[in-house]
C-alpha cells in the first residue's frame, strides 16, 4: 500500500483516565497527509495526554492509534518510524554537549540519521553552540536542540508541542518558517500550542479541545466562518452618549465594560459606527481589537456550555476532572 | 534558522536492539562525573588502604586474614573484600543500577528516548546490560587493584590458610581471583536491587541509597538468632561464602547455595523492573 496517501494520523474513540479523573474522554483524530494540524484548548484540555497517547509514551485505555498507518500492536517500536517530535519541553542530558547529546540520539535511530547531525544544528541555528553542554543552554536554545533532534529523523510526521515556548519574537518567526517549509516538503504537521495566532498563520486544520473532549475539529476556513463578531475596547470623551448612538446602528452589539465600552461588530459595521460617533461630535480616544473573532469562537468553545459544540463528536464518558 | 529542507526517507528497520543502547548507555556512564570518581576510588583506594595500614603498628585482628597484612599481600585483598562485602560493594554497584533508569525522571528524557526506534525491552536490556557490567567491572577493579596493591606494597609471601595450612603464592593469587569472582554474584543480586528501586521509585536516592540500607538490615538480620533458611536466603550472605576455599579441605555448598540465591535475587528484581518500565504510563517533564 502507498504509506504517502494514508491519513498521517488515525485516532479512534481515545480515553484515558488517571486514577479518577478522564483526562482524554474518546477523541478522534484524523490529520491528513501534507497537512498542518493545530490542536488548540485549555490548560487540562487534554492535548498533552492525547500527544503522548499518539506517541506511545501514555498507553490509552481504550482505542486505537494509528501513525503513517502503523499500530504499536504490530509494529512495535517501528510504529514511530517517520515520526518525530517532542512532548512539552524537549529534554536532553545536561552534562553532554548539544551535539553529543544528537550522536547519542542518532545511534537510537541507525540509519542515517547521524550524517544529519551538522544539517540539523544549521537548521535550527544552533551550529554555533553544538558543542556546549546543554545544561548552558537557554529555554529557547532547548527548544530549538529538540526540533533539531526532531529533524535527524527526517520525519514524515512532525508532532510537536508548543515548538515557539521560550523563543526569542525572532526565533518563533524563523519556527514558524521551518514549519512551513517542512509542510511545503510534504512533511504532516501536528502542533500543539495556545497560541491563536501562530496556529491560524500555520495550520490548514484544528482541533479545539476542552476537559478532554473535542468541541471543534474541521479546516480553518470552517472555523472561520462559524467565528462571531471580534471585539473591539473602545474608549470615548462621552461613552453614555456612544452607547446610545450605537443603538441606531445595525449590526453591533456595544456595551459598558469597566472605563469604556465593548463593541462586538464586523469590521464593516464598526467603521460606520466610528464614523457615526464623529458627525455626533464624539471623539474617539482609543479603539484596540479585544479579542480576534477566532479568539472570541475559541473562548465560547472552551469556555461556554460544554455541550456546545461546532462540530459533533463521538459520544463519550462523563468527565470526571 | 535557515532554509534547507529535509527529505522524508523511508527508514530500514533499526539495527542493533538492544546492544545500540548498551552501547549507547555505556558512553553516557564514562562521561558521567560519579562514574569516573567511583573508577578511580576502585583503582586507588587499597593502595591508600595499605598505606594506611604501614603507618599504624596495630593490625584488624577481627577481619579475616586481618593479622597477616603486614606478613603476606595476599592478606590485603581478602580484607578489602571482607570490608566491602559490608556495604561497599552494595553500595558501589547501587551508584549506577540504582540510577539508571531514575536518572532519565530526573532529566525528564524518557520522552526523548522513548519517542526514537527503540522499543522499550530493548532500552530495558541495554541499560540493564550497562549497570550489570559496571558492577562486574567495578568489582574486577577492585579485586585486582586490592590484589596489586598487597602484592606490589606488602609482598608475595606465603599465606596461613583457614585450616593453619601454608598456602603457596601462586595458590594464593588463585583462591584470592576466585573469592572475588565469587562475590560478583551478590554484587549482582544488589544490581538487580538497584535497578527494581531506581524503576519503581523514579528517584535516584531511593536506587542509590536504598540496596545499601537494605543489605545493612540485612546484615542486623543475620546478627540475630534468626533460622538457618532464613540466613540462607538473605542476599548478604553470599558474601561470606568465599570462605570454605581457605580451608584444607574446601567446602563448595555455601558457594552453590549464594550464587543460586543471588541469581534469584538478581532475575526476580531485574524482572519486576522490566515489567514496571513496560506498563509504566510517560507523563510530567
Amino acid at each position: 500500500m502507498d504509506r504517502s496517501s494514508l491519513p498521517a494520523i488515525e485516532a479512534h474513540g481515545l480515553v484515558k483516565r488517571f486514577e479518577d479523573a478522564v483526562a482524554v474522554a474518546g477523541v478522534d483524530l484524523r490529520v491528513g497527509p501534507g497537512r498542518v494540524h493545530g490542536m488548540l484548548g485549555p490548560n487540562g484540555a487534554g492535548k498533552t495526554t492525547l500527544l503522548t497517547m499518539l506517541m506511545g509514551l501514555v498507553r490509552p485505555d481504550a482505542g486505537s492509534v494509528r501513525l503513517l498507518g502503523r499500530t504499536r500492536d504490530e509494529h512495535g517500536a517501528r510504529m514511530l518510524d517517520g515520526v518525530a517530535g517532542f512532548v512539552e519541553s524537549p529534554r536532553f542530558y545536561p552534562y553532554l554537549s548539544g551535539r553529543r547529546n544528537l550522536a547519542l540520539l542518532a545511534d537510537l535511530d541507525g540509519g542515517s540519521a547521524a550524517g544529519r547531525i551538522d544539517e540539523s544544528f544549521e537548521l535550527v541555528g544552533l551550529s554555533d553552540h553544538a558543542a556546549t553542554r546543554v545544561g548552558g543552554y537557554s529555554v529557547g536554545m532547548r527548544q530549538r536542540l529538540g526540533i533539531a533532534a526532531a529533524l535527524l529523523r527526517a520525519p514524515r510526521l512532525l508532532i510537536v508541542d508548543e515548538p515557539a515556548s521560550g523563543l526569542d519574537p525572532a526565533g518563533m518567526r524563523d519556527m514558524r518558517a521551518l514549519i512551513s517549509r517542512l509542510s511545503d516538503d510534504g512533511v504532516t504537521v501536528l502542533l500543539s500550542s495556545h497560541d491563536m495566532d501562530e496556529v491560524e498563520d500555520l495550520c490548514d486544520d484544528i482541533t479545539i479541545m476542552r476537559s478532554g473532549r473535542v468541541v471543534f475539529d474541521g479546516s480553518m476556513e470552517h472555523l472561520r466562518a462559524q467565528a462571531p463578531d471580534p471585539a473591539f475596547r473602545l474608549s470615548t470623551n462621552h461613552d453614555e452618549r456612544a452607547l446610545a448612538v450605537a443603538r441606531g446602528e445595525p449590526g453591533i452589539v456595544v456595551t459598558l465594560e469597566g472605563d469604556g465600552l465593548l463593541v462586538h461588530a464586523q469590521r464593516e459595521r464598526l467603521d460606520a459606527y466610528v464614523i457615526a460617533l464623529g458627525r455626533a461630535d464624539i471623539a474617539v480616544r482609543r479603539l484596540n481589537l479585544e479579542s480576534s473573532a477566532l479568539k472570541a469562537l475559541f473562548f465560547r468553545l472552551t469556555e461556554g456550555d460544554p455541550a456546545e459544540r461546532a462540530e459533533p463528536a463521538t459520544d463519550v464518558p462523563e468527565v470526571v476532572g | 534558522m535557515t532554509a534547507v529542507a529535509v527529505r522524508p526517507e523511508t527508514r530500514p528497520p533499526a539495527r542493533g536492539g538492544a546492544w545500540v543502547v548498551y552501547r549507547w548507555e555505556l558512553v553516557k556512564l564514562t562521561r558521567q562525573v560519579k562514574t569516573q570518581v567511583v573508577v578511580g576510588l576502585c583503582v586507588l583506594a587499597p593502595f591508600l588502604f595499605v598505606a594506611a595500614l604501614d603507618v599504624q603498628s596495630n593490625v584488624p585482628q577481627d577481619t579475616l586474614f586481618g593479622r597477616w597484612v603486614h606478613d603476606s599481600g595476599f592478606a590485603i585483598p581478602l580484607v578489602i573484600l571482607g570490608f566491602a562485602g559490608q556495604w561497599a560493594l552494595p553500595a558501589v554497584t547501587s551508584i549506577v543500577a540504582g540510577d539508571i533508569f531514575s536518572c532519565e525522571d530526573r532529566y525528564g528524557t524518557w520522552k526523548t528516548i522513548l519517542t526514537r526506534s527503540r522499543s522499550r525491552s530493548q532500552i530495558f536490556a541495554g541499560k540493564a546490560l550497562a549497570a550489570v557490567t559496571f558492577s562486574v567491572v567495578t568489582t574486577a577493579l577492585l579485586a585486582l587493584s586490592s590484589l596489586a596493591a598487597g602484592v606490589l606494597l606488602v609482598g608475595r609471601q606465603p599465606m596461613i590458610g583457614l585450616s593453619g595450612t601454608l598456602l603457596q603464592p601462586g595458590h594464593c593469587a588463585t583462591l584470592v581471583l576466585a573469592s572475588w569472582a565469587a562475590v560478583s554474584l551478590p554484587v549482582l543480586g544488589f544490581t538487580g536491587l538497584g535497578l527494581l528501586l531506581s524503576v519503581g521509585s523514579r528517584s535516584s536516592a531511593v536506587g542509590t541509597g536504598g540496596p545499601v540500607v537494605i543489605g545493612l538490615v540485612m546484615q542486623l538480620g543475620s546478627l540475630v538468632n534468626a533460622p538457618e533458611t532464613v540466613r540462607m536466603l538473605l542476599l548478604t550472605t553470599p558474601f561470606g561464602t568465599w570462605h570454605g576455599l581457605f580451608t584444607a579441605r574446601p567446602f563448595y555448598g555455601p558457594l552453590e547455595q549464594g550464587a543460586v540465591v543471588s541469581v534469584i535475587y538478581f532475575l526476580l528484581c531485574a524482572g519486576g523492573a522490566y515489567a514496571l518500565l513496560r506498563r509504566r504510563d510517560i507523563t510530567g517533564s
